[in-house]
């Protein structure tokens, strides 16, 4: 410990002084050293603690409330229910799937409102929502979100009024097709979007969450299908399959994003805290509720606990990822040690 | 457009008497962010945020173990791919004559967006307001031909405003200086070759330790990069969606 610090040097200090040699470190030499108590290792223990600034995080996080998380929830239904509306009118009309095609248009409309509303709560300044449609600009997914709900809410209003209101016949057209293309573009957008950060668990799964945020959209239309109650048992079987397929797809994409988000400091925020319980909380009941749909039954009770768990799943999972979210931008090892 | 015009900031020369802060604040009538005492060494203020756009570091110790205090005034990078920029919905963040990037406060709806799209944790919103706000590069300064508050108020020079060309030139030669003098000095984002994550910054740093110890991330990214793939996932999702749906709805019979 005799060599001067160099940027001491730069600094233009005295090396005389600034040298441990100098001062108050000649006091400590006095003592006699004790051989059951060495010397520690402080300073480069210290660093080790903790690379960056006080344990300061790097990065902010998104200043986002519940709202979002549960637009997830209602947008990614709404799109799932457009998208299902969609493929029910690309084949023959069948007047068995007719009392779900209405359900699907009512379940559309209500998320893509209700979400709509989420949106705008959630905004630092709520009367400004319409700057949103001031840019068209494909680098943010929020911009190409707020068109994709756009389009997809005018079509579901639209579908709405013509056989809701007009008792026009169910038939595609082109509104129905942009209709279910932009529902089903409006369950995985919001992937995109929270992959668009620099928030590290986030970053290191959006190439996943897309798939997982269609899947567990279609879970939780499917859920919500499932809640109400079919009216046929031909809509029970078109529910039933398109609830297996969604859950089964969902619950594997979920795999896939823990091992993407990986063992580390950034896969921590997936596996810690809050955010971890509602994660695990959330595959375990999107297990459940696929069990529960994956069992034949002529009765009400199975497919309405199928439904509740599923919907339960589906909210916890959204409020997950935006947990992780925050817990991942507040942890700067995550940011300085990328893995 | 004009030149573009940046910061150098040297840490080698900063003494911590946060004249910048002070000055940026009093110029931008910025709030206060309350009077409490960390003990982070004298560094009271934490962290960039809505109402403080200078943030002088104080660290104490490196990574080597060496007794050393050393200081750094931090401020919004103006990155030449700047990650709130691309991801701002609304346009409210714009690219200005001289290079810099500036929130227009008519504009923003306080989304929020830009916050997480920052990979240096600049941007944030405030609570009273509801507006993202940063750095502006004394915008309204240079309208005037007047340099920003910060850099005229620094005393040692550590902080220096002028056209990037010419700090660039300046920093290659103090860094030849302190190198010649034996410090482990470094540039930090001085350009796109030595950032590619962010295609360098208009406002980059001179520093004596490693970035870490004053809260600068070893690697930041544009967001935007490589988000191609995420697309790709989305096109992809919507596809598996689909099918699962026309699916469901062909192969389901009676229940």
């Amino acid at each position: 410990m005799s060599t001067t610090s160099t940027n001491d040097l730069a600094r233009g200090l005295d090396p005389e002084r600034t040298d441990d040699t100098a001062e108050a470190a000649t006091q400590t030499k006095q003592r006699t050293p004790d051989p059951k108590d060495p010397p520690r290792p402080a300073p480069a223990a210290a660093a080790e603690a903790g690379p960056g600034y006080y344990d300061l995080p790097v990065i902010k996080a998104a200043p986002w409330k519940g709202y979002i998380a549960a637009y997830f929830y209602a947008g990614g239904v709404a799109g799932a229910a457009a998208a299902l509306h969609g493929a029910l009118l690309l084949r023959a009309p069948d007047r068995r799937l007719a009392p779900l095609a209405t359900k699907l248009r009512w379940i559309a409309i209500a998320g893509e409102v209700i979400g709509s509303g989420l949106l705008i709560a959630d905004l630092g300044r709520p009367a400004r929502f319409h700057h949103m449609m001031r840019v068209v600009r494909p680098t943010s997914p929020m911009n190409v979100g707020t068109w994709i709900l756009s389009a997809a809410g005018a079509t579901s209003a639209l579908a709405l009024v013509k056989h809701e209101l007009l008792g026009q016949p169910d038939r595609t057209s082109v509104t129905s097709a942009i209709n279910m293309l932009a529902g089903a573009a409006l369950t995985t957008y919001t992937g995109v979007l929270v992959g668009n950060t620099a928030v590290p668990v986030w970053k290191a799964t959006r190439v996943v969450l897309p798939v997982l945020f269609a899947a567990s959209a279609g879970a939780s239309a499917a859920s919500l299908l499932e809640l109400a109650g079919a009216s046929t048992r031909r809509e029970r079987g078109v529910v039933r399959r398109f609830a297996l397929a969604t859950k089964v797809t969902a619950l594997a994409a979920s795999f896939v994003v823990d091992r993407a988000a990986g063992s580390g400091n950034v896969g921590a925020a997936l596996r810690e805290g809050r955010a971890g319980q509602l994660w695990r909380g959330a595959r375990l009941l999107k297990a459940a509720s696929l069990v529960a749909s994956a069992i034949p039954s002529r009765g009400k009770l199975l497919p309405q606990l199928a439904g509740a768990l599923g919907t339960a799943a589906g909210l916890a999972m959204r409020f997950a990822i935006l947990a992780a979210g925050r817990a991942s931008a507040a942890e700067p090892r995550a940011t300085l040690e990328p893995t | 457009m004009s030149e573009t015009l940046g910061f150098l900031t040297d840490t080698t020369k900063c003494i911590g008497c946060k004249a910048c802060e002070v000055a940026c604040k009093q110029w931008n009538q910025l709030p206060d962010d309350g009077f409490a005492l960390t003990g982070m060494s004298f560094d009271n203020t934490v962290a960039l945020g809505a109402s403080t756009w200078r943030h002088v570091t104080f660290s104490e110790g490196t990574a080597t173990g060496r007794i050393a205090w050393k200081m750094m005034s931090d401020v919004c990078k103006h990155c030449e791919r700047a990650g709130c920029l691309e991801a701002c919905p609304t346009g409210a963040i714009v690219r200005t004559e001289h290079g810099s990037i500036y929130i227009q406060p008519d504009i923003c709806n306080g989304c929020g967006y830009c916050i997480p799209a920052c990979p240096f944790g600049v941007v944030a919103r405030r609570d009273d307001d509801g507006r993202a706000w940063k750095c502006t590069l004394c915008y309204d300064r240079l309208q005037g031909e007047l340099e920003p508050a910060c850099s005229k108020a620094c005393p040692t020079d550590s902080i220096e405003f002028g056209p990037l060309e010419r700090l660039r030139a300046k920093a290659a030669t103090r860094l030849d200086e302190l190198r010649a003098r034996g410090v482990d000095a470094r540039l930090y984002g001085e350009s796109e070759a030595a950032q590619p994550g962010t295609g360098g910054l208009h406002a980059f740093f001179l520093l004596d330790d490693a970035p870490a110890s004053f809260n600068l991330p070893p690697d930041p990214v544009v967001p935007t990069k490589g988000v191609g793939a995420s697309w790709l996932a989305a096109a992809a999702g919507a596809a598996a969606l689909g099918v699962m749906a026309v699916g469901a709805v062909l192969l389901g019979g009676d229940e």
